[in-house]
């Protein structure tokens, strides 16, 4: 859960590209808010056609966050004040708060968020990152049991600044994760609702 | 003194209580019909279903994953996997007759956690292994097929008469240990699947999943 919050946070922080880490982190500092859908494909070597999950996400600085699956499972993740909060809508329920022990670790990762705002990839101790050519960075873990759960994390940026094309997420052979994004807004006024209110 | 003869008192009035339904079985012609319809809840062939679980453990806050199975009815066997709804491969596990498990992560890697959860998805998806030892009618008109499980448990499937159907597991004590039945006449999935479908784990660490049905594909032979 940890990672799956570092890496959504640090693809809500690709902005500004540039090819080197130093104008990465001149150029980041200019956001103030991002807003996207996103398509999430889920592929596995056993499964016959990746599982696809579509949503939204929500990005305002310094420190709030709304990430949203529409299909096939209606859940919503917010962060704001320092409190993380997940709901989920399964039937005719409705949306109800799930609390757990995940949650409490994206605490943490959202206390890195500063780090990560000024575009310095590079500097987190988790992973050995590189930027490749053609906007492309690369995350490894540096810990052995955390590469057994993820082996490498590639950011593709896209050739519009600010807006970031895909994130995957390697978990092993043939098995991965996908998030493309499209209809990026950056800098726009987002209410504090979508990050505050319960659904 | 008196404290143990309580104890053992109560030890035994439970061990008494414990029996398994009643049933009255019916010499007709329709008996034979009525069993094999208690193997027809089951999927039959190779499946992928790709089902939304929320759990309810006995301790703490109900959490959700999603939950992929690819099933072989045949053959008995299958693949899982349980995923975060981010899509983070928490738990990964095959079954050919022994369980391989791929992937596990805390708090999923504990003994006896990979055992279970086979042991749950056999129960959901595959029909008993072994012929009906007995079938019949309930106290309350329901149908039952009973067989007895590979660990001397028993297994009743049970056919209500307004169609809803139930999996009952009983260990070879006879206590409920699985109860599972889908949650509305009307959930079908194409292909005969219930779309939402409740397993509840009784006893002390009891648990309840209660999943919907997101995917059903038929795989080819």
């Amino acid at each position: 859960m940890k990672i799956q919050w570092l890496v959504l946070v640090l693809s809500l922080l690709c902005i500004g590209w540039a090819d080197s880490w130093e104008q990465l982190k001149t150029t980041a500092g200019v956001i103030t808010s991002v807003q996207a859908e996103f398509v999430q494909e889920k592929h596995l070597p056993i499964l016959s056609k990746p599982l696809v999950s579509k949503g939204v996400f929500y990005y305002q600085a310094p420190r709030s966050l709304r990430w949203e699956y529409q299909s096939p499972v209606r859940s919503i993740l917010t962060v704001h004040g320092g409190r993380v909060r997940r709901f989920i809508s399964i039937g005719e329920a409705g949306f109800q708060e799930e609390s757990g022990g995940g949650l409490e670790a994206m605490q943490v990762v959202m206390e890195e968020i500063t780090q990560w705002l000024t575009g310095r990839f590079d500097e987190n101790p988790m992973f050995q990152s590189r930027l490749e050519p053609g906007k492309r960075i690369v995350l490894v873990p540096k810990d052995d049991a955390f590469q057994k759960v993820i082996q490498q994390i590639v950011l593709d940026l896209g050739s519009e600044s600010g807006v970031m094309r895909s994130v995957t997420i390697y978990e092993g052979e043939n098995a991965f994760t996908q998030l493309t994004f499209k209809n990026t807004v950056l800098n726009a006024k987002i209410e504090d609702t979508l990050f505050q209110d319960s659904p | 003194m008196k404290i143990v003869r309580l104890m053992l008192s109560m030890v035994l009035m439970l061990v008494a209580c414990v029996h398994l339904p009643e049933i009255r079985t019916i010499e007709d012609n329709t008996a034979a019909g009525r069993v094999a319809a208690c193997g027809a809840i089951f999927p039959h062939g190779k499946w992928q279903l790709v089902h939304a679980i929320e759990i309810f453990p006995p301790v703490g806050s109900k959490q959700t994953v999603l939950g992929i199975v690819q099933l072989s009815s045949e053959q008995r066997t299958f693949h899982c996997v349980l995923m975060t709804i981010e899509g983070l491969v928490v738990f990964e596990a095959d079954f050919e007759g022994a369980v391989t498990i791929r992937r596990a992560l805390p708090p999923l890697d504990k003994p006896g956690m990979a055992e279970g959860i086979v042991q749950d998805i056999s129960l959901l998806f595959f029909a008993p292994e072994q012929p009906c030892i007995t079938a019949g009618l309930s106290k309350d008109a329901a149908w039952i097929c009973r067989y007895t499980c590979a660990d001397h448990g028993q297994e009743d499937v049970v056919l209500q008469p307004d169609g809803l159907w139930e999996i009952n597991y009983y260990n070879r004590g006879h206590r409920p240990m699985r109860t599972i039945a889908p949650m509305a006449r009307e959930d079908l999935h194409a292909g005969g699947l219930p779309s939402r479908v409740v397993l509840k784990a009784h006893g002390l660490g009891g648990y309840e999943l209660r999943m919907s049905l997101i995917e059903a594909i038929p795989l080819e032979n």
